[in-house]
């Protein structure tokens, strides 16, 4: 993949408030922005900055918390950029190892997919094979631990967010919503279509970790599974 | 140890926050008003980041079952050592036995409790923060507030004298609070909508929580609404399709998609934070630098502050 070696951090920096700084990378859908984002994230992994508090990606900008005393912006632009132009050598994101995700999409849980059906104009097994037939990229993580907003969706079922959010969103439901489709991790308040459910978890917290399905740039695919099937996936992957 | 009789949803237990996990997701959570909750530490020469227990809208009892030196910070009102009123912010000696009542408040929102050294917590994720949005930290690890009947402990400490936080260091809040904004380079703004943003006054809503505030003007501030989610800073001030702004608290998420048009300091976010609905706020640009100078003089003051 080719990169554009001489990147000008310092244009893409603005501090947005007195430990807060954000860098704008690109285009969000971008492949160059995933790169950016993926080289920055090894680096902060690799060196952990003692500067770095904290950090935190979403299409196309990159959020750091920081000590202010602790580094200056001219010094945290050479770091940048050395970060950058030293994985220039190195692959670009990882495509080798595509996430599958089980899917039911029974009408029991996809609750929208009529809806979806009659907006669209396209009937629910069409939905269903659309939303199956392309790999996507993790192309944000965030929300709520676990969550990843994955892109981009075949343009045929792009359609907006619910008007009014549903207060309660069973966990594990498949989703979508514009040029994106979503799991939820756990029962939340949510606006996103609701066109399937996964069995099983899709993230775990443990005291000292988080582990997460979905890292940022890889890529997910979706397959239908019968109910039957989920069934036998949720007793066997479900601890709770 | 220290028993709770009497407790409710909005009493937790904080430390500094849960720092290293937004990237996936988690949010820092730590006290609402961090001034007051450094304050109840650095009176008791605990480092900053030693577990307190953060009390909302006042209602908490608790018994000492052996003697402690305690710090009560923030939020004030009808406060009993043993029926005795507290005189001021500051730290008390607590003996053997004593009940300490936080009743009624007539001030603020959020009371902060510190012991000496204290509560001895296990850290999930790096922190004790509770934060029920992602059922972590707190008594039991899973973000549920504190109730009654659960034991803290501490440890035991030679009883100090009484000594009281500065007034000159204490904030009223209940006077209309000017807060600094930090602006954010956005093109989701005209100017217009910016001269409406500054140029009004706001009431406080009902809708307050650990997440949000959210802020109730006479005019509709309007804003072009992004395509995506952006990673959202404590602080920052959201505007939503209604208009009205939402300043976003300690348990906010990691990402948002409503258009932000600045960021609260982290003081002027603390004096609102302490501002129950029906009080009164307006904003006013700050530049970063200033903003900065300020956040560091209580960073070298308090040891860490965020």
């Amino acid at each position: 993949m080719r990169l554009d070696c001489a990147v000008n951090f310092k244009e893409r920096i603005e501090w947005i408030s007195e430990d807060t700084l954000e860098i704008r990378l690109g285009d969000p859908v971008a492949p160059e922005t995933l790169s950016f984002v993926e080289m920055i994230s090894h680096w902060i992994d690799l060196e952990k900055p003692e500067w770095l508090i904290d950090h935190c990606y979403g299409f196309g900008i990159l959020s750091l918390v920081v000590h202010p005393a602790l580094i200056k912006e001219s010094r945290l632009i050479d770091l940048l950029t050395h970060a950058v132009s030293r994985s220039l050598s190195g692959s670009g994101p990882s495509d080798l190892h595509v996430i599958e995700i089980p899917v039911c999409y029974a009408p029991e849980f996809g609750w929208d997919l009529q809806l979806i059906s009659k907006t669209t104009e396209l009937p629910v097994d069409q939905i269903i094979e659309l939303h199956c037939s392309r790999d996507y990229r993790v192309l944000a993580t965030g929300f709520v631990p676990g969550f990843g907003y994955l892109g981009e969706t075949d343009p045929r079922i792009h359609l907006p967010r619910r008007d009014t959010p549903r207060t309660r969103i069973p966990r594990g439901s498949v989703a979508i919503a514009e040029n994106q489709t979503v799991i939820y991790p756990r029962e939340t308040p949510g606006g996103w279509n609701i066109i399937g459910r996964m069995p099983g978890s899709i993230v775990s917290v443990t005291r000292d970790s988080i582990n997460a399905k979905f890292v940022m740039g890889r890529l997910v695919r979706f397959k239908s599974i019968s109910m039957d099937e989920f069934q036998a996936i949720g007793v066997l992957d479900d601890p709770d | 140890m220290i028993r709770i009789k009497q407790s409710s949803p909005m009493h937790t237990i904080q430390d500094i926050g849960r720092f290293g996990f937004a990237s996936q997701g988690v949010a820092h959570a730590g006290p609402m008003d961090s001034i007051a909750a450094c304050w109840a530490n650095w009176i008791l020469g605990n480092p900053v980041n030693r577990p307190f227990i953060e009390i909302g809208g006042g209602g908490l009892v608790a018994e000492f079952t052996k003697s402690a030196n305690v710090a009560i910070a923030g939020a004030w009102g009808d406060f009993t050592l043993d029926e005795q009123p507290l005189i001021g912010p500051g730290c008390y000696p607590v003996n053997a036995g004593t009940v300490l009542k936080i009743g009624r408040l007539s001030s603020g929102l959020f009371t902060y409790f510190a012991v000496e050294g204290g509560f001895d917590m296990e850290p999930f994720l790096g922190s004790v923060a509770t934060c029920q949005r992602d059922a972590l930290g707190g008594v039991d690890g899973l973000g549920n507030a504190l109730a009654a009947g659960d034991e803290l402990s501490h440890e035991t400490s030679q009883l100090k004298p009484l000594r009281l936080i500065p007034r000159r260091y204490l904030d009223s809040y209940k006077v209309p609070l000017i807060c600094d904004l930090i602006m954010r380079n956005s093109d989701h703004f005209d100017s217009i909508a910016i001269d409406r943003f500054f140029n009004q006054s706001y009431t406080v809503a009902k809708e307050q929580n650990r997440m949000g505030y959210r802020l109730e003007g006479q005019t509709s501030i309007s804003a072009r609404s992004p395509r995506y989610s952006i990673p959202i800073p404590l602080g920052g001030v959201q505007i939503p399709p209604a208009g009205q702004p939402i300043v976003l608290m300690r348990d906010h998420g990691s990402l948002g998609g409503y258009p932000i048009i600045g960021t609260l300091t982290r003081r002027s976010l603390s004096l609102l934070a302490q501002r129950s609905a029906g009080r009164v706020a307006s904003f006013r640009p700050i530049k970063r630098d200033e903003a900065t100078t300020e956040f560091l003089k209580y960073q070298k003051f308090f040891g860490d502050f965020r």
